[in-house]
């Protein structure tokens, strides 16, 4: 693969692992270390031998990483994979994003109290008015959690800003 | 709208699951420096792999076999070399001169004022103990230059602590120099000062022969009359070519400052300064090198250096005008926020002014805090040192040997001596440090500063003189060294214990007069393998017993070797090691070896016969 051909490749897949990655850790600064450890070994591998199918062979490197990071983090067991398998690439070509789910597995690191009324909030759809009354509390408390609740949902996220400072020139 | 206590309030607001879904997806996207961050470790990567095949049976198996059998072969194998040839970094023709360039970063750095602190060379991670500031001689544009770094820890500072440049305490440094003439090569005032947070962690004032010192403790030190500090004064390599014509290698500049491979990948604008982006991709040790020893590093260390096998990256910005790096950075592994170790950003102040009164002020020692004063003219290390031999003696006891005749006793020395002059006093106080566990920590780092390291299994004599060559022509020997120890040692152990017991033959015995009685002493001498003795054609026509040769001959320089007596006296062993003409027998040298036994609570005695040697012993302080 040419230096030309890698930076094309790169930006095309890039977005696509990135995703992958973000919806299965749901932590940017995770995703982006696990993204960044699959396009190097990706280059590693693609120096020392013929790859047919570079895409699916990134992305089954990808699947490969987030098995040890699991793994790690669990301590489960191995799971094979096939490398080169066309049919990882749905998963990342047009993935299911599923935003209830994500937000359960988060609303355990929430402060408790904004767990709750996000809980109440998107899970059961009830709306502000329902929740002041379940909980037995002011409407202006429920608005106010919950705006707090959806700011810790994104600190968790890690969602941080572009820096203004720092402008590219253009090469 | 609701009135709750006289306050106008907004209707509760309904966060939507559209609202939801966007955080979701915004964080779903790769943040744009990242992204380009990583697309600079990934190209980099790639051009530093070796050239492969892969990429022409890449470009093969798109064709089709007509456009083969056309001769595309020929076209592809241009395009291919082409391709191979393709160099995304050197893409834009301004980095086409990197070398250059890096080097001018390289210079520019080098001349910056460093912490009293270990710091860490960008390449290899080594640490390096900085004692000193450096300046080169310059063309300076300034009489004023005040130089700020902020530091930051990243979240992967404790997986790689030993190469952070800084020490984790201080959050600032701030050093401010100023010259009285442009022209001065050494600055006419320096401060240095360090902050952890808000408290000062490190403060040194300098205004000529006066230091005052700072660790955040109780008191601050007021040195005067010190010697004044000299920085090494290094020409940069335009002057050294310029004074001497010879060429200097750009590489050699670079390597050792950014380390072997470091890339200029960029440009971009910087908190509203152009800056180029400089990228070494490396591997390092995160262990904690073996304290060195005598200087010298433990072979241990040397090991890990070569087994450095944690992949890191430095990022380094230098302004595009002035080459000054203005922030620096190192990560474990890939360049993503929770790899970051540390971060440190510069910025520098400069100026033309003159000696006003605000600079007057700045360089004026103004903390609130009450100051001991050292006047270092008052300062007598050799009679501090004596002082102190002299009392480890008399408390230990008994005997000491002392040369009898007018040979010049050149040092005298005790491995369980301390001696600490009055301007290190402080390093040593508790109390002049401040009451943190990093006030804790520098504490302990200097509190054994005078004190001698003594292995545990070793036997060290307790004293040992040494004297020198008279200056008469008659005189055949260059030195005396006189070691004791109340070990009981005979042979090459006392050898291995206080001298070199390489090359060493046993050479019979000798009698030597000690306080007018006769005693035996053992007898060993230097020997060389694999000539003859001095005077012949090399051939091994004399070997002795053991095959061990004389020393051989340097021609047209006198022939010299070396004895060593070893004996015991009391409950004393004495190691007599001397160097002497070749032609020297242990006979003569018995008759010159006269000893006189001097109690060690004869003060007075023993003051005067250290005073000659200490006025030439060099204290380390």
């Amino acid at each position: 693969m040419s230096v030309a051909e890698l930076e094309h490749f790169y930006e095309a897949n890039l977005p696509k692992i990135y995703r992958f990655y973000f919806y299965k850790v749901l932590n940017r600064e995770i995703a982006e270390d696990l993204t960044s450890q699959s396009f190097l070994k990706f280059v590693q591998e693609v120096s020392r031998r013929v790859i047919k199918k570079p895409k699916a062979f990134l992305y089954g490197i990808a699947r490969h990483v987030i098995m040890d990071f699991l793994r790690v983090k669990y301590q489960g067991k191995e799971v094979p994979l096939d490398e080169e398998d066309e049919t990882l690439i749905a998963d990342f070509e047009a993935p299911e994003v599923h935003i209830l789910d994500y937000l359960e597995r988060l609303l355990p690191k929430v402060p408790e109290k904004q767990a709750i009324v996000l809980r109440l909030r998107f899970l059961e759809k009830l709306s502000l008015q329902e929740i002041a009354t379940k909980l037995d509390k002011d409407v202006n408390y429920v608005s106010t959690t919950q705006k707090r609740g959806f700011i810790s949902i994104k600190k968790l996220l890690q969602c941080t800003d572009v820096p203004t400072n720092i402008v590219e020139d253009e090469l | 709208m609701n009135n709750v206590k006289g306050k106008t309030q907004l209707p509760p607001h309904e966060v939507s699951e559209e609202e939801l879904t966007t955080l979701f997806q915004e964080a779903a996207v790769p943040r744009a420096e990242f992204a380009k961050n990583l697309k600079e470790q990934v190209l980099l990567q790639a051009q530093n792999s070796k050239p492969r095949n892969n990429f022409f049976s890449l470009f093969m198996t798109k064709l089709s076999k007509p456009a083969m059998q056309l001769g595309v072969i020929g076209a592809v194998l241009l395009i291919g070399a082409g391709a191979f040839s393709y160099d995304y970094l050197n893409k834009n023709s301004q980095f086409a001169n990197q070398t250059e360039i890096l080097a001018q970063i390289a210079q520019a750095n080098q001349q910056k004022p460093k912490a009293n602190a270990e710091s860490t060379s960008l390449s290899t991670g080594i640490d390096v103990k900085m004692n000193s500031y450096v300046l080169a001689l310059e063309n300076r544009n300034f009489t004023y230059r005040k130089t700020t770094n902020e530091n930051t820890l990243g979240a992967a500072a404790d997986r790689c602590s030993p190469l952070i440049v800084f020490n984790r305490e201080v959050t600032r440094e701030v050093y401010s120099e100023f010259y009285a003439n442009k022209t001065d090569p050494f600055s006419t005032y320096y401060l240095s000062v360090s902050y952890a947070g808000d408290t000062i962690f490190d403060y040194t004032l300098n205004r000529g022969s006066e230091q005052w010192q700072h660790r955040g403790g109780s008191y601050a030190v007021h040195m005067k009359d010190l010697q004044e500090i000299r920085p090494m004064l290094l020409q940069t390599d335009d002057q050294i070519q310029a004074n001497t014509g010879a060429e200097i290698s750009r590489p050699g500049v670079v390597t050792p400052f950014f380390g072997d491979g470091a890339k200029i990948v960029g440009k971009e604008t910087r908190n509203g300064k152009r800056v180029y982006k400089i990228v070494l991709a490396t591997h390092v040790s995160c262990s904690n090198p073996p304290k060195t020893v005598g200087g010298i590093r433990p072979e241990e260390e040397i090991y890990i250096i070569q087994q450095s096998t944690t992949p890191a990256t430095y990022i380094t910005y230098a302004d595009v005008n002035t080459y000054a790096i203005v922030q620096e950075e190192m990560y474990i592994g890939t360049v993503t926020t929770r790899n970051l170790v540390y971060r440190k950003s510069t910025t520098e102040q400069t100026s033309m002014t003159g000696l006003t009164s605000e600079v007057e002020k700045e360089f004026t020692f103004n903390l609130n805090v009450s100051q001991k004063t050292v006047d270092a003219s008052q300062e007598n290390y050799e009679k501090g040192y004596r002082t102190s031999i002299v009392d480890y003696l008399n408390a230990k006891g008994g005997y000491v040997l002392v040369l009898s005749g007018d040979r010049p006793l050149m040092s005298a020395s005790s491995p369980y001596v301390t001696y600490v002059p009055d301007t290190g006093k402080h390093l040593i106080d508790r109390a002049f440090y401040s009451n943190t566990p990093a006030g804790q920590a520098l504490f302990d780092d200097n509190k054994d500063m005078y004190k001698q390291t003594l292995e545990p299994n070793r036997v060290y004599p307790f004293l040992t003189l040494t004297y020198s060559y008279s200056g008469t022509t008659q005189d055949k020997i260059t030195s005396i060294s006189v070691s004791e120890t109340n070990a009981r040692l005979k042979g090459l152990a006392a050898l291995e214990a206080f001298g070199s017991s390489m090359n060493m033959k046993a050479n019979g015995t000798a009698t030597l007069t000690i306080g007018g009685r006769k005693l035996v002493a053992e007898v060993f001498e230097s020997f060389f393998e694999g000539t003859s003795e001095p005077g012949s054609d090399g051939s091994s026509d004399n070997l002795a017993e053991n095959g061990a040769q004389p020393m051989p001959p340097i021609k047209g320089e006198p022939l010299y070797k070396e004895m060593v007596l070893v004996f015991r006296n009391g409950d004393v062993t004495s190691v007599v090691t001397v160097g002497m003409e070749y032609s020297m027998t242990k006979a003569e040298l018995a008759k010159l070896l006269n000893f006189e036994e001097v109690s060690t609570t004869d003060t007075t005695r023993l003051d005067k016969e250290l005073t000659t040697a200490l006025q030439q012993l060099q204290v380390l302080y």
